[in-house]
C-alpha cells in the first residue's frame, strides 16, 4: 500500500504540472530599454519603445558585428496598453518591460494628463516602479531615437545620468506618490539634448542632459523650470548632494570670485499656525568648502569668512526664493510640499481649513526664508 | 487519540508563522494609512485578551480539542451545529488563504498559468505533508519558520538601503486622534490575523507539555504582532502611506524598490518564498484543524482519511467562492472578517468561557 | 486501476514465495559418531567435487590415527606444518604407544594458538569452510578445530572514497578481523562490543555488530540485531546488500545508513552512541542511525582547526544548494522570470541563446545527462584512458558545442558549476540523491518557474522530516530542534565546547568531556 501511495503522490504531481503556460525563452523576448509616450492626432497615444538587440550588444556574442544595438518601434492606441498590444502585433518577440528604466513623456501628452500612464506603469506587473519618469519638450519619440550615447544602449546612460544626482531624481513610484498625496504636486526632470561643446565652431555632437523640471498641477503639466530653479528645488527637497556656489565680491572690496562646493545642505519647512493664519518658515543650512578664490580677501581671517558666509547665504536665499516665487506665482502648484508639511504638523487644521481650498491658499501663503551658510574648510592653501 | 506529540517550540513556530502568514504580504490596516502600525498594535493587544480566553478554555478542559470541548460546555444538542460552523470556517479559511497565494502567484510571476494549477499543486504538497501527521508538519515549521524570519529580516535590511526610505512617512501619527484608527481596527484588526489563532485550540491537545499552553498562546500573538508592526512601519517608510494603501501586495511592491549596488535588484523571489511559506502555515493549520474536527465529529479513528477529501474540496472551494480577486477581497474584508469572524472568534468563545466558568463553579 | 490490481497481485505472489527449499547447507546437525572411518567418509562425500578440499590421514601411535581436513588456500600450510603436522608426526615420542588416548591429550601436543572443539558435523563443516583446520580422531566424538587461516588479501590502504588531507590514512580492508582490530586499537575498553553473526545461506558471510556498551541505546542495538537477523538471502557480497535490507524507508532517495571506509569515522560515531556493522569481504562499514547533517560532515572536519572547518561547512551547504538548484534556477530565470536578471546580464544571456535551437529546459537536460555520462565513463574506463575522456568531453561538449551554437555558454557554466558542486559532499550516497533530485527540480522549474522550485523544495523537506533512521529523525537536531547539538552541524565549535553527545543517540551517557578543560 505504501508503494502505491508514494506512486500516487509522486505520479500526480508531474501530470499536474505538465503544461508550460508562461514559458518564454529569453531569446524570444524583446527587451525594452526605454519607453516614450506622445500625443498624436489630438487624442491618441503613441507608444515608442527602444528595444535592445542583444546579439549586437555583446562582444563575442554569436551575432555579427556592426548594426545598431537598439531598435525603435512605435504604434498608436487610445490607451497605453492598447498601443502596447498594437506594437506586439508587429513584433515577433514578446515585449518585455521589466528592464526598462526610463519613461519619457512628451509635452503634449503631459499637458493632457498623465495619471493613466503612471497607473499602467504601476498596475501592470512587468514595468518597474523604480524606473525614472522624465518629460521632454517636444516629442518623446524623436528624442529617444536621436539619443546619443557612449554606452551601447542610450537608455542605460540616461539611467546613470539620473542616478548621479545632478538633476532631480524622480521614480515612477515617487511621481505616483506625489500625485496621490494631498498638499504636494508632482514634478519630474526635464530630459533634453544639449550640445557637447559650446562656443566652438565645430559641429558639435549632442549629449543627454537632465537640466530642467517639469512642474505639474494635478496630473497635468503646468510648465517648465530651468536649470537655476532646479537647483533651488533640490535645495528645498533636501536632495542637494553636490554642487558649487560662486559668489562675486563687490568692487568696493576689490572684486573677484569665490567658489565653494556644497558639503551638506539641510532644509526644513516649518509651518506656523497663528490666529488661523498659516505662515511658513524655510530654514536652509548649508555647509561649504572653499575651492577657488581669486579675490583679495584673506581667507585665514574669521572676519573674511563671516563675510563670505553672508554672501553665500544671500545667494542661496535667492535661489530658493526664485523657486518658491515661481511655484507660487507662475504655476500655482505646490511642488514644494508646503501643504504636506502643514498636514504633518497640524493634521486637524489641515483637514478642516486647508484641504479643500489649498489650491487657492497656496499662492498667498507667506513664506520666510532663513538661510545659513557655514564654511568648514578653505582648501589646501591660505 | 493524541498519540502524536509536538513540543512547545514547534507549536510556537507553527502558530507564529500562521499569524504572519498571508497578513505579512497583503498588508494590514490599509484604510488607516500611515497609522497602519497602530492599527496592528491595537489588534494585537486586544487579541492578547482573546487568546487568554482561548487558553483558559483549553486549561479548563486539558487534553481536549475545541470540538471535544463544545459538547461538554453547551451540551451535545447545541454543540453539533456550532461544531459544523467551525469546521466550515476552517475549511473556508484554508480555501481563502490558498486563493490569496494563487492570486499573488498569478498576478506577479506566472501571469498565464491557470490559477487552478497553482492552488492544486500547492494543495498536493499540503496534503502530502499533513498525511505525515502533525509531527511532520511541526518539524516542517521548525525548518521553514527560521528561513521565513531570516528572509523577512533580510528584506528589512534591504529596504533600509532604499533611497526613498523615510521614517517621516509615518507622520502625522494619529492626526485625527485615536478614534478613527480604533474604529477601523475593531473588530477587523482583531479578527484578521490574530483572532484566527482560534484554530490553535485544535492543536493544543497535541502539545507535549500542557503547562506551556498559555505562554505559547500569548507569546505567539505578541511576537507575531510585533513583527507585523515592524513590517508595516518598513512598508510605509518605503512606499509612503498613499502607495501602501493602494497596493495589493505591499511587501512585493516595497521589495521591488530595492537596488543594491545597481546590480542586485528584484528580490521578488524572497517574497514569493515568504508567501509560499506563510500560506503553508496558514493552509496547513486550517486544513489540519478541519480534518481533526471532522474526524472527531464523526468519531473516525484517525484524521488522515479525511485529508484527501479536504484536499479536493479546498481548491475547488477557493475557486468557486469568488469569481475575481476583487470579489474575494471584498467579501473577505467587508463581510467575512467583520461579521462572521466576530461571531466565531470573539463572541462565541467568550460565551463558551462564561458557561464553562459557571459549570466549573457549580460542580 | 488495472495496473494497481496487477501490482497488488504481484506483491501477493512474492509473499507466497517460501524461503524453505532454497539452496543452503542445512542439516548435518547430528553429532560425530566416533568412528573415524564413517565420519571421514561422510565429510568427504559432502566435499565431493571440491578440488580445494585437502586431507591427510596419519597414525599417531599404535592405537590412534587422525585425519586432518582443510581447504587449500584458506590455511597457512607453513604454520600448519609447524604447529600441527610436526607435533603429530612426532607424537609417538610424547604419547604413550599402546594406550587409547583421548582428544584432550591430542590437544595438549598441538602448539597452535587457537584450538577449540566441536562435536557435530555442522560445526566441522563450518570450520572447514571458514578456513579452519579440523582434526578428527578415531574413538572420539569430538573434533579439534585449529585456526590457522591465511589467505591473500589487500593490505591496509588509504581509503579511496574518503580521502583526507589531515588525519589518519588507513582504511578498512576486506578482512573483517583486520577491520575489527583497527577499531579495537582506537578504543581500548571492555565496553567495546563485537557481536558476531552469519548472514547468507550460501555465503555464510560474517557480520559484526559493534557498539559501546553504556553509551549506545540498547533499543537501537536490539533493533539492529533483529533487522539483521531477519535477512534471509543466499549471499551477502558487500555491506551494500545489507543497507537495503535494514533501511527504514527503502524507497527514499536519501541514504539512511552511513557507509564508510574509515575506522576513525566508525569510532567517532560509536562514541556518539551509534552502532557499527562490519561485513566480511567489504571494506565499507555501516553506521546507524545517521542523520542528514552527519552525512554532510567529513571526518576531516574534526582534525582541522575549527574556524576553517566551520567555513568549509558553510561552503559545503552553499554548494549543496547550488548542486540541487542551480540548473533549475537558470531555467526558471531564463524562461519565466526575466525580470530577475540584472540588465547587463540579461543581454549577455539573451545574446548567447540567440542561435541555440532548443528551449532552455531541453538544453539543460541534454547537458546534464551528457555530464552524468561523462562522469560514469570516467569512472569505468581504465585509468589512463579516463583522463582522455574528460579532455575530449570538456573540449567537445564544452567548447565545440558552444561554438557550433548548439548550447549556450552560460548553460555550460551552470552545468560545470553544478558538476563541481556535486563532488563536494563527503557522502557518496547523498551525492546520488542530490543528482537525481536535480532533475526533479529542473522539471518543476520548467513548468512552474520559481513557484515550482519552491514547491519542489517543500516536497523534499517534507520527505526529509518524515524520514527516520532507526527511529532517529533524519533532520535532527534541526527538526526536532535541539540547540545543544547544533554545535556540530552548520559550524563546528572547538572540541572543548562540545561537552555532550548528540541527544538522539547518546542520551544514556551525555557526558563527553570535562567542561573545565579550558579553564586556565
Amino acid at each position: 500500500m505504501k508503494v502505491i501511495k508514494l506512486l500516487l503522490i509522486w505520479g500526480i504531481t508531474p501530470i499536474f504540472l505538465s503544461g508550460c503556460w508562461n514559458r518564454v525563452e529569453i531569446n524570444d523576448i524583446a527587451i525594452v530599454t526605454a519607453i516614450g509616450l506622445d500625443l498624436v492626432e489630438e487624442d491618441k497615444i503613441r507608444l515608442t519603445l527602444q528595444v535592445a538587440v542583444p546579439s549586437k550588444l555583446v562582444t563575442g556574442g554569436t551575432g555579427g558585428t556592426g548594426g545598431k544595438s537598439t531598435l525603435m518601434i512605435s504604434e498608436t492606441g487610445a490607451t497605453v496598453s492598447e498601443a502596447y498590444r498594437n506594437i506586439q502585433g508587429k513584433l515577433p518577440r514578446k515585449i518585455f518591460f521589466s528592464q526598462s528604466r526610463i519613461l519619457l513623456v512628451g509635452e503634449d501628452l503631459a499637458k493632457k494628463g498623465v495619471f493613466h500612464i503612471v497607473d499602467f506603469h504601476t498596475r501592470y506587473s512587468e514595468p518597474r516602479i523604480n524606473s525614472f519618469i522624465m518629460f521632454t519638450k517636444g516629442e518623446a519619440s524623436k528624442i529617444i531615437s536621436s539619443m546619443p550615447h557612449f554606452e551601447n544602449i542610450s537608455a542605460e546612460e540616461t539611467r546613470e545620468l539620473a542616478k548621479m544626482g545632478v538633476g532631480i531624481k524622480v521614480y515612477v513610484r515617487d511621481f505616483m506618490n506625489m500625485l496621490l498625496t494631498e498638499g504636494l504636486e508632482p514634478f519630474a526632470s526635464q530630459f533634453t539634448l544639449e550640445p557637447l561643446e559650446v562656443y566652438t565652431k565645430n559641429k558639435s555632437g549632442k549629449t543627454q542632459a537632465l537640466n530642467g523640471i517639469a512642474v505639474f498641477k494635478g496630473d497635468k503639466l503646468a510648465g517648465w523650470m530651468e536649470e537655476d530653479e532646479t537647483r533651488g528645488l533640490l535645495w528645498l527637497r533636501n536632495e542637494m548632494k553636490e554642487g558649487v556656489i560662486s559668489i562675486k565680491i563687490p568692487h568696493d572690496q576689490d572684486g573677484g570670485n569665490i567658489s565653494m562646493e556644497i558639503v551638506r545642505a539641510e532644509t526644513k519647512i516649518v509651518p506656523i499656525l497663528k490666529g488661523g493664519k498659516i505662515k511658513l518658515d524655510v530654514n536652509v543650512v548649508t555647509e561649504l568648502n572653499v575651492i577657488e578664490n581669486d579675490s583679495k580677501l584673506n581667507l585665514f581671517e574669521t572676519k573674511a569668512i563671516e563675510e563670505i558666509q553672508k554672501y553665500a547665504e544671500e545667494k542661496i536665499r535667492k535661489k530658493v526664493e526664485l523657486v518658491i516665487d515661481k511655484a507660487q506665482k507662475e504655476f500655482g502648484s505646490d511642488i514644494l510640499g508646503f501643504g504636506q508639511a502643514i498636514y504633518k504638523k497640524y493634521p486637524k487644521g489641515w483637514n478642516t481649513d486647508y484641504k479643500e481650498n489649498w489650491e487657492k491658499e497656496f499662492p498667498q501663503t507667506k513664506v520666510t526664508i532663513h538661510s545659513k551658510a557655514l564654511i568648514r574648510r578653505i582648501g589646501l592653501v591660505k | 487519540m493524541y498519540t502524536e506529540k509536538i513540543s512547545g517550540l514547534q507549536l510556537f513556530y507553527l502558530m507564529t508563522g500562521y499569524v504572519l502568514g498571508t497578513a505579512m504580504i497583503l498588508g494590514l490596516g490599509l484604510d488607516a494609512k500611515q497609522d497602519a502600525w497602530i492599527f496592528i498594535l491595537v489588534g494585537m493587544t486586544s487579541s492578547l485578551f482573546l487568546m487568554a480566553v482561548y487558553t483558559q478554555l483549553a486549561v479548563y478542559y486539558p487534553g481536549d480539542s475545541l470540538v471535544e470541548i463544545l459538547p461538554k460546555v453547551i451540551g451535545k444538542f447545541l454543540a453539533y451545529p456550532v461544531i459544523l460552523l467551525y469546521i466550515s470556517h476552517f475549511t473556508y479559511s484554508a480555501a481563502r488563504a490558498s486563493r490569496e497565494l494563487g492570486d499573488l502567484i498569478v498576478t506577479t510571476i506566472l501571469s498565464e498559468t491557470p490559477i487552478f494549477v497553482v492552488i492544486a499543486s500547492f494543495m498536493v504538497l499540503m496534503i502530502y505533508c499533513l498525511r505525515g501527521g502533525v509531527e511532520t508538519f511541526a518539524r516542517m515549521a521548525e525548518i521553514v519558520f527560521p528561513i521565513y524570519i531570516f528572509s523577512l529580516i533580510l528584506i528589512w535590511i534591504l529596504l533600509l538601503s532604499v533611497d526613498q526610505f523615510s521614517i517621516k512617512n509615518l507622520t502625522p501619527i494619529m492626526g485625527m486622534g485615536i478614534m478613527p484608527v480604533l474604529k477601523t481596527a475593531i473588530p477587523n484588526a482583531i479578527n484578521f490575523p490574530f483572532g484566527e489563532t482560534l484554530a490553535i485550540m485544535m492543536l493544543f491537545p497535541y502539545l507535549s507539555n500542557k503547562k506551556n499552553t498559555r505562554r505559547i498562546g500569548l507569546s505567539m500573538i505578541l511576537i507575531g504582532g510585533i513583527l507585523l508592526t515592524i513590517n508595516s512601519i518598513m512598508m510605509i517608510s518605503v512606499l509612503g502611506p498613499e502607495f501602501y494603501s493602494r497596493d495589493i501586495f505591499s511587501l512585493l511592491a516595497a521589495t521591488q524598490m530595492v537596488s543594491v549596488a545597481d546590480f542586485l535588484e528584484r528580490f521578488d523571489a524572497l517574497v514569493i518564498l515568504m508567501m509560499v511559506a506563510g500560506v503553508f502555515f496558514k493552509v496547513g493549520v486550517f486544513t489540519f484543524a478541519a480534518a481533526v474536527g471532522i474526524s472527531q465529529l464523526l468519531r473516525l479513528k484517525q484524521y488522515r482519511s479525511v485529508l484527501l477529501g479536504l484536499g479536493t474540496i479546498i481548491p475547488a472551494l477557493s475557486l468557486v467562492s469568488a469569481s475575481s480577486y476583487v470579489e474575494h477581497i471584498e467579501f473577505g474584508f467587508k463581510f467575512y472578517v467583520p461579521y462572521v469572524l466576530t461571531i466565531l472568534q470573539i463572541i462565541l468563545p467568550i460565551l463558551f468561557l462564561c458557561i464553562a466558568f459557571i459549570r466549573k463553579k457549580l460542580s | 486501476m488495472k495496473l494497481f490490481r496487477q501490482i497488488k497481485r504481484l506483491t501477493a505472489k512474492t509473499k507466497a514465495f517460501m524461503w524453505e527449499g532454497s539452496v543452503q547447507d542445512q542439516g548435518n546437525s547430528e553429532g560425530l559418531t566416533g568412528s573415524l572411518e564413517n565420519d571421514f567418509h561422510r565429510i568427504k562425500q559432502l566435499f565431493e567435487g571440491a578440488a580445494d578440499f585437502s586431507y591427510r590421514e596419519m597414525k599417531i601411535n599404535q592405537m590412534n590415527s587422525v585425519v586432518i581436513l582443510y581447504l587449500n588456500g584458506l590455511v597457512s600450510i607453513e604454520r600448519l606444518e609447524i604447529h600441527v603436522f610436526h607435533p603429530l608426526v612426532t607424537a609417538n615420542e610424547k604419547l604413550p604407544q599402546h594406550v587409547d588416548i583421548n582428544i584432550d591429550d591430542l590437544k595438549g601436543i598441538l602448539s597452535s594458538a587457537q584450538v577449540s572443539q566441536g562435536a557435530t558435523f555442522r560445526e566441522v563443516i563450518d570450520q572447514i569452510l571458514a578456513g579452519g583446520t579440523v582434526v578428527l580422531m578415531n574413538g572420539s566424538k569430538q573434533a579439534l578445530f585449529i585456526s590457522e587461516q591465511s589467505w591473500e588479501q589487500r593490505s591496509v590502504d588509504e581509503p579511496v572514497s574518503e580521502a583526507v588531507v589531515l588525519g589518519p590514512r588507513e582504511g578498512f580492508t576486506e578482512n573483517i578481523r583486520t577491520n575489527g582490530s583497527m577499531i579495537r586499537r582506537r578504543l581500548k575498553t571492555t565496553k567495546l562490543k563485537f557481536e558476531y553473526m552469519k548472514l547468507g545461506s550460501i555465503s555464510q558471510t560474517e557480520v559484526m555488530i559493534t557498539y559501546l556498551e553504556d553509551i549506545a541505546e540498547t533499543s537501537i542495538v536490539e533493533e539492529v540485531r533483529s533487522r539483521l537477523k531477519r535477512i534471509e538471502i543466499d549471499a551477502i557480497e558487500d555491506s551494500g546488500y545489507i543497507v537495503e535490507f535494514i533501511e527504514d524507508q527503502p524507497f527514499s532517495l536519501f541514504p539512511q545508513v552511513l557507509q564508510t571506509e574509515r575506522p576513525d569515522r566508525v569510532v567517532g560515531n560509536l562514541l556518539e552512541g551509534k552502532v557499527g556493522i562490519l561485513v566480511a569481504n567489504s571494506p565499507f562499514a555501516l553506521i546507524v542511525p545517521v542523520t542528514f547533517f552527519e552525512m554532510m560532515n567529513s571526518p576531516e572536519d574534526y582534525y582541522g582547526r575549527f574556524i576553517m572547518t566551520s567555513f568549509i561547512r558553510f561552503i559545503r551547504y552553499l554548494f549543496l544548494a547550488v548542486a540541487l538548484l542551480f540548473p533549475a534556477i537558470y531555467i526558471a530565470v531564463t524562461t519565466f522570470h526575466h525580470e530577475l536578471l540584472p540588465t547587463n546580464l540579461i543581454f549577455s544571456v539573451a545574446a548567447s541563446r540567440e542561435k541555440v535551437p532548443f528551449p532552455a529546459v531541453i538544453e539543460a537536460l541534454l547537458m546534464e545527462i551528457t555530464f552524468e555520462a561523462l562522469r560514469e565513463a570516467g569512472l569505468r574506463l581504465p585509468r589512463p584512458i579516463g583522463s582522455t575522456v574528460s579532455i575530449v568531453g570538456a573540449l567537445v561538449v564544452g567548447q565545440a558545442a558552444v561554438e557550433a551554437g548548439i548550447v549556450s555558454a552560460p548553460l555550460v557554466i551552470v552545468v560545470a558549476t553544478t558538476g563541481i558542486a556535486s563532488f563536494m559532499f563527503p557522502s557518496y550516497a547523498l551525492t546520488g540523491a542530490i543528482r537525481l533530485l536535480r532533475f526533479f527540480l529542473i522539471f518543476l522549474a520548467a513548468t512552474l518557474g520559481f513557484y515550482g522550485i519552491l514547491l519542489g523544495i517543500f516536497f523534499i523537506l517534507v520527505h526529509l522530516v518524515q524520514l527516520r533512521s532507526f527511529g532517529v529523525p533524519y533532520m535532527s537536531p534541526v527538526a526536532p530542534f535541539h540547540f545543544n547539538n547544533l554545535k556540530d552541524i552548520f559550524i563546528r565549535v572547538p572540541w572543548w565546547m562540545i561537552s555532550e553527545r548528540p541527544n538522539e543517540t547518546g542520551k544514556r551517557n551525555l557526558k563527553r568531556l570535562n567542561p573545565r578543560n579550558r579553564k586556565y
